[in-house]
């Protein structure tokens, strides 16, 4: 009976939640653009090399994390970092620095007892922060067994744990505990915009009323100076019209003869 | 006062299994604005807004706050173009607690949401507004947000206000 209950009481409390976080306060990256570093080992057991992984982490995270504009944090694919083959969680974290995430194979069979786990992400419980994320590279691991969309999917969702966020019951979400095939994971759904933003929200420098420009990526990002063109020219488009229009009624207007 | 319905973030998330993003959303919008004519063609609105977004679970919610410095140009009778700047804040917060959750090959506990965080953005916006009378009127409004920045979001808004003076 009482087990009953503690399950009852269990599937109670999944079906209320939504978003959660790896702890309550969970450490946050001090910068707004974190870099993600390689582990320069290949994952001969998965068929990818140190390479295919850049290349993979470098189109998930522009399909799924850094695609929330309420939030702050972006991520970009940086260079190679050596670590072992069999390295430990441990390993990894120090092979970076603060502030860094690491995402690469590993072979230690005590981090992944079983084939079935695909990926392991965490990140350091105390400032500075520090984020890693082991691929199953062990025999048989099931992780070679997915489609490409479902192992970048998989990145993204450790990568997720990475920053602090932790699982959600909504089961189109990238945090679902899950990975179904049955779902076609696209993009991030509102529930893990939620969860990014509330940890790395958009923060003001300037007073709260006038609010955040959002990040400006890179001076020489083409769609940027794009967005910035657009911009000026609908206002000074909309000043235009202020100004001639306004003239143009100033004359329409009747005048008094003076006498 | 006005009431209408704000759609955040169009075109951005998922929304269900097949992977299709959600382009729509209900959202009811409240806002409060005042009115100053400084000629005959030109008004100055600066108004503020409240969209209520349907409660994405009972642990946390979601709202957003606006604040728009709009001047609006008499085109034609009773047709009006409107446009300027504009702050979209975006408020998630969560009651706190921690939940058991499935992790793996095993369940983990998991700490739930606790407290508030505000993420402000600045926004460009252009719209349009009819007027049936010289204080009832509809509109509607596309706002790009953030400005200078990627990723872009489009948001938009259509309401009925009120005008009272």
């Amino acid at each position: 009976m009482i087990k009953i209950l503690t399950l009852l009481s269990f599937a109670a409390s999944v079906t209320s939640s939504a978003f959660t976080l790896i702890i309550t306060n969970p450490a946050r990256y001090a910068t707004n653009n974190v870099e993600i570093r390689i582990a320069n080992n290949d994952c001969d057991n998965l068929g990818l090399s140190a390479q295919d992984v850049k290349d993979m982490v470098a189109i998930s995270v522009g399909q799924y994390w850094n695609t929330v504009p309420s939030s702050k944090i972006r991520f970009h694919s940086g260079s190679f970092v050596d670590v072992a083959e069999d390295a430990s969680l441990t390993d990894m974290k120090n092979s970076i620095e603060d502030n860094q995430i690491i995402i690469g194979c590993s072979k230690n069979s005590d981090l992944f007892d079983s084939a079935n786990i695909l990926a392991v992400g965490t990140m350091t419980v105390s400032a500075p922060a520090r984020g890693i994320v082991a691929i199953n590279n062990t025999a048989g691991s099931r992780f070679s067994s997915l489609s490409e969309s479902n192992q970048r999917a998989t990145l993204a969702h450790e990568m997720g744990h990475a920053i602090g966020i932790g699982h959600s019951t909504h089961e189109y979400a990238l945090m679902y505990f899950v990975l179904s095939e049955s779902i076609k994971q696209e993009s991030l759904a509102r529930d893990d915009s939620d969860a990014i933003t509330f940890l790395y929200p958009n923060k003001s420098k300037v007073p709260f009323l006038l609010g955040s420009c959002g990040q400006i990526r890179d001076i020489a990002d083409k769609d940027l100076w794009f967005n910035y063109i657009f911009v000026l020219s609908v206002l000074a488009l909309f000043l235009m019209w202020f100004f001639v229009a306004g003239s143009f009624n100033e004359m329409q207007k009747p005048q008094r003869m003076k006498l | 006062m006005g009431l209408g319905n704000l759609v955040t973030d169009s075109g951005l998330y998922q929304k269900n299994r097949k992977g299709q993003k959600q382009n729509f959303e209900y959202a009811p919008y409240l806002s409060f604005h005042y009115r100053w004519e400084f000629s005959s063609r030109f008004e100055f609105t600066p108004e503020l807004g409240f969209a209520f977004h349907k409660r994405p679970s009972p642990n946390h919610s979601r709202m957003t706050f606006m604040l728009l410095y709009p001047v609006s140009w008499r085109m034609w009778r009773r047709h009006y173009l409107r446009g300027g700047l504009a702050n979209l804040v975006t408020r998630v917060a969560g009651k706190g607690g921690s939940v058991f959750m499935n992790n793996g090959n095993g369940v983990s506990l998991f700490a739930r949401p606790s407290g508030a965080t505000y993420s402000p953005a600045a926004a460009a916006f252009l719209g349009y507004e009819y007027r049936f009378r010289e204080y009832l009127a509809v509109r509607f409004d596309t706002f790009l947000v953030p400005m200078l920045a990627r990723p872009m979001r489009l948001a938009f808004s259509l309401s009925t206000n009120l005008y009272y003076f």
